[in-house]
């Protein structure tokens, strides 16, 4: 293969490492729990495979020669020659991470001979010297179970990759394949003859797409009596076996059928990155259950399914969403005029008819922008599925015994989204296992069991998408926050006195709150917490804690479900329609103007025994102050919260929710302080989409609605 | 002889010439969304077709006064690299060809408009003089560089 032809494959070949070196990834951790799961084994073993054979005809002979010898790991392991230890599973952890040094070699420089594999090719046999014997056990557990999945393996233990593919699509398209051994009468003169003729004869209901000995062999009479077809059909056994059997000379004929998806489980995920799929049955569905980390149960039967799906390019996919956006504006738009049409027209049969279009038309954006915003959603998996190794090696380090939980993977939000999300989670897992769980002595001591838990929950709630990450640790103890934040001089001590507890564990989220050198005398946690939050914030997100000392802490981060469009209410400032993300506001108020008074000069008002700094939005965004002064007796003000700071904007007046397209303001404008974007409202004007966060911090207020004396 | 095609626009009393190629089209003024924090040549921005565009007040970025901006205004919009900028003008009517012979290197003084920004002058053949811009000119660094640290001071 010339080096031109190669490049075309590369990147093909670097998708399916990557997927291959995850499956092994997920596979080797889970490994260590279920070491007998004859499924798993025989998942992460057809990986090690794949990624041989794929690396070796690519010509990458180094990681071929690594995966190879994991290869024989594995199989011993499948076999249950030997058991899984936890130095087994290191060693093999050790060569992934190898592998995926190779990968990025391969991205970089085109090849693989940089890294050393003697070392860990080495400790690999070490490790099957070493547990050789140890299988005993698990083996006697698993016999069962393997020897099934042998026999169902059988049928297919011949095939190549492409003879598998041909299989596959034949399933696909719904033909029966099936393995055929024909036995030919013992005094039989012209074996080959009688082959031929059974192949004639098939030929005419099928196609053959494999013969063992091979035709030529067959053809040549280099076989003893019988010989085996692989053959693809829409026939029934019967059917074929009769067709068989009217041929003179044949002693017997046995059909087994073949079913990839049956059996062969990690098909099932290869597949995925194949332009068409097909899950079937109980295996690969159940395997794809297993993939997505359902903690449930397994459902042993499930019903038959087969989804086909392609790919396609995500640019493709963001034009599509900015043409729904277009059309979202066309259809406030189409509103509007028929708003203004029938009042001209008054009641009129055509403008019923525009009327009951532009409901339609509206129903259909709707359901368009909906779809489109789900073929953008990925599954959370796509990040959570770093998240067990990276626990595993950090409670390794820190010498902490950890469970920890995965749940809801399977809860889809925006690709943009994902993206964004997966520092932040890193950061808060991080300092879970780092500062929230205990050493094992000291939860003895304590009572709690010497397993620290972690868990890690992806759901939906209303239009949000909500993670949690919890621990039963030590929890964040208030008192010391405060006392640090004080020695920081974060905070007056003043302010610290006055401080309810949340408020005081909040200020882990305070800028230069602690440095990772310092945060291990703390209690608490606090590694670069700042920059969590900002992350969060930037997509639009929330993030709250709930901790209670001795019972450990909760990080609830609430996300928008796409970024592209958001609710937000329209308001009016002099000639200018502004928008706020609803996501920033809190409430709407009307304060009478009697109601607002100066404190320190700064206007306030009073709500439910909390002071609200006030501020005129048109102010805030530096606008020249206005000639004529309106008395107002009744002001709308709009609450904005940006974590736990609430501050009012006074607006002149309120339009509506809507929802809207978020478009940036361009290279040109580039970022502009409290400003979020610009959107088209639906008679075609430009309005500005206000960044809360941004103007929060421009008014400097710091904290939330202070306690009024 | 090769010929190269320049839209005409007036700012003031000024002709000016700007490549036809950079040209996406030519609109009427209307009134844009005000941006804040943003320096006073940026008139707004518009919306184009679903695209938000910013809009410069170009007398105003070469300090050649700030008349009333009013329906008759023209709006050129031109591609500037990867991005669309609307340029407001006085007026915007012609689109001339001249030879590459026709065109001078531009002078040592050109009143009122930075040197930098001119790439020539182009004699027409009624002796009037037209002045070659290149708009582009107004988005390199150390021109955005001006505009951020005014908005990093705005804001």
């Amino acid at each position: 293969m010339s080096s031109f032809d190669m490049s075309q494959y590369l990147n093909v070949f670097l998708d399916e490492a990557e997927e291959q070196l995850e499956i092994m990834d997920e596979g080797f951790i889970k490994l260590e729990q279920n070491g007998d799961d004859a499924d798993l084994l025989n998942k992460v073993f057809r990986a090690a495979h794949t990624l041989k054979g794929a690396s070796a005809s690519m010509g990458f002979t180094n990681m071929a020669g690594l995966t190879h010898e994991m290869e024989n790991v594995l199989d011993k392991l499948r076999q249950g020659e030997i058991g899984v230890s936890q130095h087994l599973v290191d060693v093999l952890l050790e060569c992934l991470d190898a592998l995926g040094q190779m990968k990025q070699e391969i991205i970089s420089s085109g090849q693989d001979q940089g890294i050393q594999t003697d070392d860990l090719v080495t400790k690999l046999k070490q490790a099957i010297t070493q547990e050789e014997g140890s299988g005993a056990i698990p083996e006697s557990k698993s016999d069962g179970r393997l020897e099934r999945e042998r026999k169902a393996g059988f049928a297919l233990s011949d095939l190549t990759e492409v003879e598998k593919n041909l299989i596959n699509s034949a399933e696909i398209k719904g033909y029966y394949v099936y393995r055929i051994k024909v036995e030919l009468s013992p005094g039989c003169q012209m074996k080959s003859v009688r082959a031929y003729l059974v192949f004639n004869n098939l030929e005419d209901v099928g196609e053959i797409i494999k013969t063992i000995p091979s035709t030529e062999d067959i053809e040549d009479e280099k076989f003893d009596n019988s010989f085996e077809i692989f053959l693809v059909t829409n026939e029934d056994q019967n059917k074929v076996s009769n067709i068989i059997m009217s041929i003179s000379e044949i002693e017997a004929v046995s059909i087994i059928p073949v079913s990839l998806s049956n059996r062969d489980t990690d098909r099932a995920s290869s597949e995925l990155h194949n332009e068409q799929r097909q899950k079937t049955e109980t295996q690969a569905g159940q395997q794809a259950q297993q993939k997505q980390g359902k903690a449930a149960p397994k459902i042993q039967v499930q019903p038959k399914k087969v989804s086909q799906t392609i790919r396609v390019d995500v640019e493709r996919l963001e034009n599509l969403m900015n043409l729904v956006g277009e059309l979202v504006i066309d259809r406030t738009r189409l509103t509007d005029v028929g708003e203004t049409i029938k009042g001209k027209l008054g009641a009129d049969d055509v403008v019923e008819s525009l009327e009951e279009i532009t409901v339609h038309v509206g129903r259909i954006t709707s359901e368009l922008q909906e779809e489109i915003l789900k073929a953008r959603m990925l599954p959370i998996e796509q990040v959570f599925k770093r998240f067990p190794r990276m626990v595993r090696d950090l409670a390794k380090k820190a010498n902490k015994e950890i469970d920890f939980i995965v749940e809801g993977q399977e809860t889809e939000l925006d690709r943009t989204v994902i993206e964004e999300i997966s520092d932040p989670l890193i950061h808060l897992l991080r300092n879970s296992i780092d500062h929230g769980i205990e050493p094992p002595d000291e939860r003895r001591q304590i009572g709690k069991p010497e397993k620290g838990t972690v868990k890690l929950n992806a759901f939906h709630e209303e239009n949000q998408i909500v993670i949690t990450v919890s621990d039963d640790g030590r929890g964040i103890d208030p008192a010391k926050i405060r006392q640090k934040a004080l020695e920081k001089g974060l905070i007056t001590a003043e302010a610290a006195s006055r401080m309810s507890e949340q408020e005081c564990i909040n200020l882990i989220f305070t800028p230069g709150f602690s440095t990772a050198s310092q945060v291990s005398d703390v209690s608490g946690r606090g590694v670069g917490m700042d920059i969590v939050r900002a992350h969060i914030e930037k997509i639009n997100g929330i993030i709250d804690i709930d901790s209670e000392v001795g019972r450990g802490t909760t990080f609830t981060i609430k996300l928008p479900l796409t970024l592209a469009i958001s609710r937000s209410l329209l308001l009016r400032v002099r000639e200018n329609v502004l928008a706020i993300p609803l996501v920033n506001v809190v409430e709407i108020i009307d304060v009478e103007s009697d109601k607002i008074y100066s404190m320190q000069n700064q206007e306030v008002t009073v709500i439910r025994g909390n002071v609200l700094p006030l501020f005129k939005l048109d102010a805030v965004l530096g606008w020249p102050p206005r000639e004529e002064k309106t008395e107002r007796t009744k002001l709308p003000v709009v609450v904005a919260g940006i974590s736990d700071k609430r501050v009012g904007f006074i607006v002149d007046t309120l339009i509506g929710e809507q929802e809207i397209v978020i478009k940036p303001l361009g290279d040109y404008l580039g970022q502009i302080p409290g400003l979020a974007g610009a959107t088209i409202l639906g008679d075609g004007r430009v309005a500005l989409i206000l960044d809360v966060r941004g103007l929060v911090e421009h008014t400097g207020v710091r904290s939330g609605y202070e306690q009024a004396n | 002889m090769s010929e190269k095609q320049f839209v005409i626009f007036r700012l003031g009393e000024e002709e000016y010439g700007i490549s036809i190629l950079t040209v996406k089209e030519i609109t009427e003024y209307k009134k844009t969304t005000k941006v804040p924090n943003t320096p006073d040549f940026i008139n707004g921005i518009i919306n184009l077709r679903g695209s938000i565009i910013p809009v410069i007040d170009l007398k105003k970025r070469f300090g050649l006064g700030c008349e009333e901006i009013n329906s008759s205004n023209r709006v050129i919009i031109a591609n500037v690299g990867e991005k669309q900028v609307g340029f407001i003008v006085d007026e915007a009517s012609q689109v001339i060809s001249l030879d590459n012979k026709d065109i001078e290197k531009p002078p040592e003084i050109v009143s009122g408009i930075d040197r930098k920004y001119v790439i020539g002058v182009g004699k027409l053949s009624d002796e009037k003089i037209i002045i070659l811009l290149d708009l582009a000119k107004l988005f390199s660094d150390e021109d955005e560089k001006v505009l951020f640290e005014y908005m990093e001071n705005a804001g």
